[in-house]
């Protein structure tokens, strides 16, 4: 953003010098910054990926460049499937947060009386509590045999019948959700306070149902702030760690957590970094949307 | 919203003028201390007056050290104790490279005399450290040897902890004896017997380790160098964990964590699991696992290891050095390692050991197997993902 600003400054041509300089001035450090901890980082996680190691009986390695690592994340089973889960959990988390999200956004902007005015205090408390925190209290609360399992026994639900949701994608999906709603609530909400009264109740005037209003009016005004608030929690679920470390099945495992272990305790940095890639391009894509909303409303 | 966010924001700058202060003071304590120990080691006598020790770890071996084992020697032998303490090894390296810069510049007298650090340090093909024996360090004739042979004599160890069986004693009165009756068990009590990850914590790990051993030699493993070709043995080991899973805890989960086998079994979840017998031992101490819950070991046992301090080769108080080591081996010392807080296991044999410490661990002060880890660790992690994990 700040280069955006700069940039115009430059237009006025007896300062210019002066404001160039000022301009670089004030993009050095941010430049600097990107540098040296986004863009070489990510070249490394790059030049890595395409390093292939062999290891012969005795354990002794040798290395050479080639394109195994991404061969094997395509024509190994395990890598393979983690790939495709971890885009499945995104898109789930994604899409239900979405929903939720907007029917609250909805309630607190148009609706009236004491239990608008609640919720809209008690929507935001999971922005306060840390992804462990929530990943421990999930468990505890939705495990088999846990909280919720114990109260629904007491009323008949006979043992075993629960179904599993620790240790499992719907406890990722459920937790992402949970965390995720305080934000995108937030951002609707400011969205939908951008469509003015008058235009609604014009609309209401020429006769429009509240579904036509809805259908016709909010949605489509609401649509690029709602998309770009869907594109940082798809970032955010896509490279999560906690949550589908402590709630997760074994296996399949999110890139997060296989890019950890297989770091860490299977000492293969090259699969891990041909993880992070493929992380990476699926972050891509919600990047260059998020970018194309940004430059369409600078164009605005 | 902002009504909500103006009373937390002094909050959250407290928070983060807390956690700047809490992260200064380990790095505050750490500088202070090399400088104190260096000019500690300057003379060197024909009777050594003091002893230079590095060593590294959790608080309880720290509080081991300082609060039990150097004052008793202190005033058994008069010679002063300067201890260096880097929590949870950090800065291990560092230390190590200080070591192998004295030697590369060809120093006669080295200022560390000392170090206990991760195992796999003294074996380096630097050989950085003291082969010692018996007659250096009469009690090492109580310590099993295999434990010895690990790291060629050239570090010893004085504590140690393995996994070992947990089981639930009102369920399950007769709990089994060897591997193979565990399996049958698990087979005949489906659900009901859980162990975790073993990317998550090592006692998940010595249940497949006790499967490899099943199917392939266990003596390939502590006797003989890294070698691919025994991993072929593997197969059979992870396709008959494979075809355990379905009589595992809900049917194939695998808690995460060594914590996850204990929270189920304190849950009543299993009625068996394989668990540390330091992390069981201390959770029954305080109370975090019902009474009911008993601990026994397999024969052939689980997999374990030692703790090891090392004497550098050019120690400048090598005699001083092997006092305390001796000391520290003494039945005495080793009983404030089991019954302590630390709940380890003693780096002597276990028959040396007087009665009280050894009912501590009742039903499971036995040796144990060892696991060499490194190259071998890494790929049973990945393989178990790959082939058992579902």
């Amino acid at each position: 953003m700040a280069v955006v600003t700069s940039a115009r400054a430059v237009g006025r041509p007896r300062r210019r010098d002066r404001s160039r300089v000022a301009g670089v001035l004030l993009v050095l450090p941010s430049l600097l910054y990107l540098t040296v901890f986004v863009f070489i980082p990510v070249i490394k996680a790059f030049a890595t990926s395409f390093t292939v190691r062999d290891r012969d009986d005795a354990g002794n390695y040798t290395y050479r460049v080639g394109l195994d690592n991404y061969n094997q994340l395509i024509a190994s089973d395990t890598l393979r499937s983690n790939v495709i889960f971890t885009v499945f959990i995104a898109v789930a988390s994604v899409a239900i947060v979405f929903v939720i999200a907007y029917v609250i956004a909805l309630a607190l902007r148009f609706g009236r009386g004491p239990s608008a005015r609640f919720l809209g205090r008690i929507y935001i408390v999971p922005l306060f509590i840390p992804s462990v925190i929530a990943s421990y209290a999930m468990i505890t609360f939705l495990a088999n045999h846990g909280f919720v399992d114990g109260i629904l026994q007491a009323i008949g639900l006979p043992d075993g019948a629960f179904p599993k949701i620790v240790f499992d994608w719907k406890g990722i999906v459920i937790t992402q959700v949970w965390l995720s709603l305080p934000f995108m609530t937030v951002l609707l909400s400011s969205v939908l306070l951008e469509i003015s009264d008058s235009l609604i109740e014009s609309a209401r005037d020429v006769g429009a149902s509240s579904w036509q209003i809805f259908r016709h009016i909010v949605l489509p005004l609401s649509a690029p702030g709602a998309l770009i608030g869907v594109t940082f929690i798809f970032l955010g679920v896509i490279g999560g760690f906690t949550v589908p470390y402590l709630l997760g099945p074994n296996a399949p495992q999110m890139l997060g957590v296989s890019m950890v272990y297989y770091m860490t305790n299977y000492f293969e940095p090259y699969i891990a970094s041909t993880q992070a890639v493929a992380i990476f391009l699926l972050s891509l894509v919600a990047a260059v949307y998020y970018v194309r909303q940004q430059f369409k409303r600078e164009i605005r | 919203m902002k009504r909500w966010l103006r009373p937390i924001t002094p909050i959250i700058a407290a928070l983060f003028i807390v956690t700047a202060c809490g992260g200064s003071t380990p790095s505050a304590g750490g500088s202070a201390a090399p400088s104190a120990a260096g000019s500690a080691a300057t003379s060197a006598a024909p009777e050594d007056k003091e002893l230079v020790f590095y060593s590294g770890g959790d608080t309880n071996v720290q509080d081991l050290h300082t609060k039990q084992i150097i004052p008793a020697f202190e005033k058994a032998t008069g010679i002063k104790v300067t201890f260096t303490f880097l929590e949870h090894g950090t800065g291990a390296q560092g230390i190590y490279d200080r070591i192998k810069a004295q030697k590369d510049t060809g120093k006669a007298q080295w200022d560390i005399d000392l170090w206990e650090s991760d195992t796999g340090y003294y074996t380096r093909p630097d050989d950085l450290f003291l082969q010692v024996g018996a007659s250096d360090i009469p009690n090492l004739a109580k310590v099993p040897k295999p434990t010895l042979d690990f790291v060629q004599n050239k570090a010893i160890p004085y504590r140690g902890s393995s996994v070992v069986l947990a089981y639930n004693s009102d369920k399950v009165t007769n709990p089994p004896q060897t591997y193979d009756d565990l399996l049958a068990w698990i087979k005949a009590n489906p659900g009901k017997f859980a162990y975790n990850e073993p990317s998550t914590g090592g006692s998940g790990d010595a249940f497949v380790i006790s499967m490899i051993y099943k199917y392939s030699d266990y003596q390939k493993y502590v006797t003989q160098p890294f070698s691919a070709a025994n991993e072929k043995d593997w197969d059979a080991a992870f396709a008959a964990l494979k075809a355990l899973a379905p009589s595992l805890y809900s049917k194939g989960v695998y808690p995460k964590g060594n914590a996850g086998t204990l929270d189920l079994l304190n849950r009543g979840e299993i009625w068996m699991g394989s668990v540390w017998s330091d992390q069981s031992t201390q959770a029954l101490a305080a109370g975090q696992l019902p009474k009911s819950v008993k601990i026994t070991q397999i024969n052939p046992a689980f997999n374990g290891g030692a703790a090891y301090i090392g004497i550098t080769k050019n120690a400048t108080h090598k005699q001083a050095a092997m006092k305390y080591l001796n000391f520290l081996l003494e039945p005495a010392q080793q009983s404030l390692i089991v019954t302590g807080a630390m709940s380890g296991y003693p780096g002597i044999d276990w028959q040396y050991m007087p009665s009280d410490a050894r009912t501590r661990f009742s039903g499971a002060d036995k040796e144990y197997r060892l696991w060499p880890g490194g190259t071998y660790g890494q790929d049973m992690q990945r393989l178990w993902h790959e082939k058992v994990a579902q």
